[in-house]
């Protein structure tokens, strides 16, 4: 397992991978729940539906970005 | 005696009591700002005292300064940065004193309460870091780079950048100077409302003149013991995780993406 990562992956201090990825979580979900939002006050949608929509697809977006940027 | 006691102790504790009085000059010197100035003077001078005359057998200060610096330097700035890492090894291990002195004013007797309790300071610190990384970026791979690297992550279909794109944005430039500067300050804000909780409710509790609350208050006191030892795990913890997110950052704006 340890010899077939990169140099540079290995020498990363977990910390700093952790917070990284929880700061995709809180951004992801921040800013397309935010976005969302605005559609729903936009087009006058029913129960929030743009925010859970923003929501669900920025936390998506969040951990696509986090096993590209930050997975071996 | 127990209603004096209870009418002389402010409680419960509030965000008022964050708000020092002023010492001179209006408010723009309080117990924060001396507070702030001493931790600067004792790194100044430790560094200064501790490798004024470097001897081949170091003296405790020196050896002190050493396994501080060489903690840094290897665990923090060649580990996380890499070998580009060295150059930043003095600023890092500076910034790791600086706050871990000022976090630890919250448990030292009189001082007891942290700068780093009050929100301007730890923004200070957070936007230093936040220029040094965008700085560091935009030098290196230019400013269209730069952007390019951060909000456009290699090897995605292009659609997708859509979607992730605001998110990288919100990551870089927004989330990451914010967490670092109200993590700080969180955690010496709660820190320092827990030991009023606990020290204030004891004397109340003690005053309450029931038999059965006065010995509950002893129990708070015990509480605030412990939980002094607590904080100054996390003074030195939150100073530690402080400089390796900035070097982090830092490795980041310095990577080749491609």
């Amino acid at each position: 397992m340890a010899d077939d990562q990169t140099p540079k992956r290995s020498d990363e201090s977990g910390a700093s991978v952790g917070w990284a990825a929880v700061g995709y979580l809180l951004a992801g979900i921040g800013v397309w729940g935010f976005l969302g939002a605005l559609v729903d006050r936009w087009l006058d949608l029913p129960q929030g539906i743009g925010t859970v929509t923003g929501m669900v697809l920025g936390a998506a977006g969040a951990i696509y970005l986090i096993v590209k940027r930050l997975g071996a | 005696m127990g209603d004096q006691v209870l009418a002389d102790t402010p409680f419960p504790p509030s965000v008022e009591d964050f708000y020092l009085p002023s010492i001179a000059f209006g408010s723009w010197v309080t117990k924060f700002s001396l507070l702030v100035w001493l931790a600067v003077a004792f790194v100044i001078i430790f560094f200064l005292v501790a490798y004024r005359n470097p001897k081949l057998v170091p003296t405790k200060g020196q050896w002190l300064a050493e396994s501080a610096y060489g903690f840094i330097r290897d665990g923090v700035a060649k580990e996380v940065i890499g070998s580009d890492g060295l150059r930043f090894a003095p600023y890092l291990t500076s910034l790791f004193l600086f706050i871990f002195m000022a976090n630890i004013f919250g448990v030292i007797p009189l001082a007891q309460i942290s700068p780093m309790a009050h929100i301007a300071y730890p923004i200070v610190l957070a936007l230093s870091t936040y220029v040094l990384y965008l700085y560091l970026g935009i030098k290196k791979h230019g400013l269209g780079g730069y952007l390019k690297d951060r909000l456009f992550p290699p090897g995605a279909p292009w659609p997708l950048y859509v979607l992730l794109t605001p998110i990288e944005f919100t990551q870089y430039f927004i989330t990451q100077p914010l967490t670092l500067a109200v993590r700080l300050f969180a955690n010496m804000f709660a820190g320092h409302l827990i030991l009023l909780v606990f020290t204030l409710g004891g004397f109340v509790l003690l005053g309450s003149g029931n038999i059965a609350l006065a010995a509950a208050g002893f129990i708070s006191f015990g509480m605030a013991i412990v939980m002094t030892l607590f904080e100054a795990i996390v003074a030195i913890l939150q100073a530690y995780v402080f400089v390796v997110l900035t070097a982090s950052y830092i490795q980041v704006s310095l990577s080749d993406e491609h």
